[in-house]
């Protein structure tokens, strides 16, 4: 699966959810987003890998929609392990992301 | 655990996530408006313009520290005064308004402003809608016109006066072809004259008629005689001087009318050479060279570089240019990168009134006079130039002595040092 924006890139294979790219669109327009989560998390994996690693940017609600309509999601499903690749290259992740252990038992940020 | 518990426990972690969803992207936001702000104001303050950021009402909100410069007003005068305070007539503002209203934004919207001390200062607004700190406010940069039009004005009346220096040169230049050709015309006058009046006898009355004409004619060689001093009366001025100190002089006046695309040189390597002059004419010989280069690099910038130096003009100097006689020279160079001359028209270039400028803007004049100059001073002018390469006028002044081996009897000291004070002025 696979959405390309005019400045970003998002794509599902093999359990890895690549968001690439900046991605700064306005609330409304993060619906297309929201129904790729959902179709992920209906597929029922085991375990869901976010690399975020070439996300240049994001704004703030592109941090609520993965917030949402992803890592809330997958926090209600039982076993699930969650796995979020980071860059130190960009600020905004190492002051934001580490916080999105608060939603979910079951995740690990790696920054590399 | 039953159905009904297991959704009421999956609501309230739901609850909990959103909750925690709402502090993150708070947070997130937070910091992001932080930077925006810090990013604005680094902006504002590193962007050598004045700008500011008020309201329709003419509420300051928000000023950069050069606008606090240019006006003069302390940071709690800003905040307090109204807009249209800034303004020279306050009715302009509505005027501002009104265009920023018609037309969305404000672009070269040429005004006079007003300072603190009450001075007034030309100026062109640009202005854009925005909104800051949630209100509908106008952002206004400032670009302060004062030099510009010092400048301008400057350069306008040097052109004018350098028009008309051109006009007098040319018409001193007729005259006294006229008052030449005129003295010979007399010549015939007196001989026939004083013939006619020997073949009559005394008493005829006739004679007292040729005696009046005689007289006329004779006033009226005066009169040609005073023309042809006033054509020539620049020999006459003509002292000792340092060329140097006169070339840095009328540098420093060229630099100054210079736009800033322009960059002009100086390099003096003949700091004590003494050649006979009169400063004025080493000026108008700079200023029309100046301002042929000006005109070459006008509309694409470059450089002007002026040199001085001391040349000795050999055999291979008198090949290039006939009229160099052998000796030691100082030879002034005006060289410009521009557009350069092209070889049909550079053997022309000095000619009077030979002009590619469109009428009205060139007279022709320049470098005749420039040759004109100086040849009297018994030197000699060049042109080196290759289309597509610049173009260097080389302007060579017989070396008359060097401030070491001054003598009492050819230079008392003090004439340099008076005439080195009044080529300030000059
Ligand atoms: N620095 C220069 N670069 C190119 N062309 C020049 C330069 N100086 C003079 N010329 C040419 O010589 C012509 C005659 O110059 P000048 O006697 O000063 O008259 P004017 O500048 O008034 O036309 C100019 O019109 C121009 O074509
Ligand atoms: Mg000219």
């Amino acid at each position: 699966m696979t959405i390309q924006g005019e400045n970003y890139k998002v794509t599902y294979q093999n359990g890895v959810i690549s968001i690439s790219g900046k991605l700064s669109l306005m609330l409304e327009d993060y619906e297309e987003l929201e129904t790729f989560f959902e179709e992920v998390i209906e597929s029922r994996p085991s375990e869901i890998t976010i690399d975020i690693r070439n996300l240049e940017y994001l704004n703030s609600s592109g941090i609520k929609t993965i917030c949402v309509s992803l890592i809330l999601e997958a926090a209600d499903i039982e076993n699930l392990q969650m796995k979020i690749l980071c860059s130190d290259r960009y600020t905004w992740q190492k002051e934001t992301v580490p916080t999105f252990k608060d939603l979910m038992d079951d995740i690990t940020v790696l920054f590399g | 655990m039953s159905n009904e518990n297991k959704e009421k426990d999956k609501l309230k972690r739901r609850i909990a996530g959103l909750e925690k969803t709402l502090q993150i992207v708070t947070g997130y936001s937070g910091r992001i408006e932080k930077n925006l702000r810090q990013l604005f104001e680094v902006v504002s303050d590193t962007m050598p313009v004045p700008m500011m950021i008020s309201l329709k009402t003419g509420a300051i909100l928000f000023f950069n520290g050069n606008a606090q410069k240019i006006f003069g007003y302390s940071e709690k005068e800003f905040r307090k005064i109204a807009a249209s305070l800034l303004y020279e007539n306050p009715d302009d503002r509505g005027i501002f308004l009104k265009t920023l209203e018609d037309k969305g934004e404000v672009r070269d919207f040429a005004v006079n402003l007003k300072k603190a001390d009450g001075s007034v200062f030309p100026a062109s607004l640009f202005s854009r809608q925005i909104v800051f700190e949630g209100q509908n406010c106008l952002l206004t940069v400032i670009h302060d016109l004062s030099e510009l039009k010092q400048e301008e004005e400057k350069r306008l009346m040097l052109e004018r006066q350098l028009r008309q220096t051109q006009k007098m040169e040319a018409i001193g230049t007729m005259a006294g072809g006229i008052a030449h050709d005129f003295n010979n015309i007399l010549t015939v006058i007196f001989g026939k004259l004083e013939l006619a009046s020997m073949m009559l006898p005394g008493e005829s009355k006739v004679v007292r008629y040729i005696a009046d004409a005689l007289a006329a004619a004779r006033r009226a060689k005066a009169m040609t005689k005073q023309i042809l001093a006033f054509c020539r009366k620049t020999e006459y001025a003509r002292k000792p001087f340092h060329i140097s100190t006169v070339v840095a002089e009328a540098y420093k006046m060229i630099a100054s009318l210079t736009p800033s695309d322009i960059e002009v040189r100086l390099g003096i390597k003949a700091e004590s050479a003494i050649i006979l002059c009169d400063p004025t004419q080493i000026h108008q010989v700079m200023m029309n060279l100046c301002s042929n280069a000006h005109h070459a690099l006008r509309d694409r910038g470059g450089v002007i570089e002026i040199l001085l130096e001391e040349v000795r003009a050999g055999s291979q100097e008198k090949i290039m240019i006939p009229a160099l006689k052998s000796g030691d020279y100082v030879r002034l160079t005006v060289r410009d990168n521009g557009p350069g001359i092209e070889k049909n028209i550079v053997d022309r270039v000095f000619d009077p009134f030979f002009t590619t400028k469109p009428s009205g803007e060139g007279t022709g004049m320049g470098l005749s006079i420039v040759r004109g100059i100086l040849q009297a001073h018994g030197g000699a002018v060049s042109v080196d130039s290759e289309p597509g390469k610049g173009a260097a006028f080389h302007c060579w002044f017989p070396l008359v002595a060097q401030t070491e081996d001054l003598t009492e009897s050819v230079m008392p000291q003090d004439t340099v040092e008076r005439h080195r004070k009044n080529s300030v002025r000059g």
